[in-house]
Parts: C-alpha cells; structure tokens; sequence
C-alpha cells in the first residue's frame, strides 16, 4: 500500500472528531485518555487523542503540586506509551503516521529551491537533543510560577503543530480568543512560518533537527520490532539507496540509526534488493 | 542486550496496568481535555 494512503488514513483518525462543527469545543471523551503515537495537539478542535509530548511536559509542570501516587501513576502510565510506541514502531511513526511529518511532505512536493539546509556550528548534530532536554523536560520542570506550575515551554514557543492546528483552528471557531493574541502567538506564527519554509526547501526539516517526538522514537531504532537489515552480498555499491535519503544517512552503517524516520525509500530504489525489513522478536538483537 | 529489551516489554505493560491502578489515565484525559492557551501560544 503506498505511504500516503496510510499517512491520509493515520492523519483523519489523529483528527477525527467533527463533533466540534456542532459545538464549537474540543473533544473530551474516552479516547483523550490514550496518547496518540504523532506530533498532534490536543487542543487541536478535531484531536481524538493526546499528544505524548504535551502531556510529558504537562507531568513535568505539574510535579510539585500532583500527590505522588497520580504523579507516579501518570509517569508510568505515559512512560509505557512512549515504550511501547517506540518498541513496536520506532520512527515508523515519523515516516509513516505522524500527521506532522504528513504535512512536511505535502510543503516539499510544491516546486521551489530544493536543498539540504546546513546549519552553522554543526547544529544538525545536537539541536533536537537540545529541544528535548532544554524546552520538554528541564525548563518545564525548573522554572516555576508562584503558584507552583511550570511553563509548557515546547508547547508554547516552539511547536508547530500547536500553531496551526490549536492556535489558528481555535482562533477561527471562537472568535473570542482574539483579545488573547499578544507576542507569543507572533512569535510561534514566525517559527511556524520559518519552519515551514525549511521544510519547502530540505524535506523533513522539523522531524531532522527540531522533533524531540522523532528523537524519543529513534532511540528506539535499534531496539524495536520492526528494523532494517542489510545484506552486503547482495549490494553492488550504487549508493542510490543514499541519494534518495531524506536523512543523509550513510547506508549501510546508519541503516538503523536514531536519524532514519524510515520513509523506507531506500528499500523501495535498491535495485538488488540488499535492504530488507525485518520484523525481530522481541527480545532479538540486530548487527546494524 | 537481549534481556534490555525484554525488560523493557515487561516495563511497558507493569507501566501501563499501574499508570490505570494508580489514576494516571485520569491525568491525561483531564490535561488532554481541557483547552490549553500555551500550546495555541495565546496569553500573555
């Protein structure tokens, strides 16, 4: 089946509540117990599920105030969506569900300057990782009001997702909200605009260098069920399987690396058919 | 390695039985239910 069929299908149930058309509000039913595996935000009017990364950062800011057995609780309990996202998928999630990464796709299909985006101080290599430790879990968890919450401080400077789909959907269902637009909301439209750019011209952008969802998931890689594998014997050194990459990885040594969204184009162009998916048990280890 | 990723199964579905003993999907359907200003970058 053709990964944007899957991407169309994944995207409509993130987003398929049309219960909002009727009441103007977001869902708030069973489902938005679960979190959904993509980068989509629960405020968004038409969301069914919560967004992992939201309600990681929603634990963090809420750590001093929660009794410990629903702090626990709740760590446990998105702890083991996270795992088992992670373990059965990966970033299959990325390449293959994410509504996100969907939406990134669509933007580099529009015809303009197509290159990779080269960051200065060889940003590439750690700004994700920066996003994840700095904005999702420390300054949630460190900076404090007086009330004693914290700040969603992905959530509300950084996330894309959030603008388009909670801020500008909001804005257009409940007029009212206007009066609450100030310097954030421009801010987060800059970024939005900014990012979205970057992605026209590098395709996934976002997920490369920004997603700390696309990081927790590609730890993950190496461990999950779903793998890539490498057969040497069969490989005639083309390097084709490298040029179609959206991730510039080097094949076949970064083959399962946290950086592989696997969009599987590598599996789809190799000519002697020397990458393959597997499906490992769950406790099997692979070479690559 | 192997018994890595075993425990890590083992974690996910102990995480996932206690989180729901423990009230943790309460939490998230609350958080996840109410409309939040940040993620739409509206306040302050």
């Amino acid at each position: 089946m053709k990964r944007k069929w899957i991407q169309i299908t994944s995207t409509l149930v993130h987003n398929g509540y049309l219960g909002f058309l009727l009441n103007n509000n977001t869902y708030t039913g069973f489902l938005k117990s679960f979190c959904a595996p993509g980068l989509n935000c629960f405020s968004c009017p038409t969301s069914l599920f919560a967004c992992p990364l939201g309600i990681l950062q929603n634990l963090f800011v809420s750590v001093r105030i929660l009794p410990w057995q629903i702090l626990i609780g709740s760590f446990l309990y998105v702890l083991s969506f996270f795992l088992f996202f992670g373990l059965l998928l990966g970033r299959f999630i990325c390449g293959w569900l994410c509504p996100f990464g969907f939406l990134q796709d669509l933007i580099y299909k529009i015809p303009f300057l197509k290159t990779y985006v080269n960051l200065p101080f060889r940003a590439q290599s750690y700004l994700k990782f920066l996003f994840l430790l700095l904005f999702v879990i420390f300054l949630p968890l460190l900076v404090i009001n007086e009330l004693g919450y914290g700040i969603l401080w992905f959530c509300k400077y950084i996330c894309p997702a959030g603008t388009i789909e909670a801020g500008y959907l909001n804005l257009l269902l409940q007029s009212s909200l206007f009066y609450l637009t100030g310097l954030v909301f421009f801010l987060k439209t800059f970024i939005l605009i900014l990012l979205l750019i970057l992605c026209l011209i590098d395709l996934r952008f976002f997920c490369k260098n920004v997603c700390p969802l696309g990081l927790i998931y590609g730890l993950f890689n190496k461990v999950g069920i779903l793998r890539l594998s490498f057969d040497l014997n069969n490989c005639n050194s083309c390097k084709v399987c490298e040029k179609v990459c959206p991730s510039n990885l080097s094949i076949p040594d970064e083959i399962n690396s946290l950086e592989c969204i696997r969009c599987l184009n590598c599996l789809k162009i190799c000519p002697t058919k020397a990458i393959k998916l597997e499906i490992y048990k769950p406790y099997e280890v692979s070479n690559h | 390695m192997k018994k890595f990723i075993l425990f890590l199964w083992i974690l996910t579905l102990i995480g996932f039985l206690l989180g729901i003993m423990l009230g943790g999907n309460v939490f998230i359907k609350e958080r996840a239910s109410t409309l939040c200003l940040s993620c739409m970058g509206l306040g302050e």
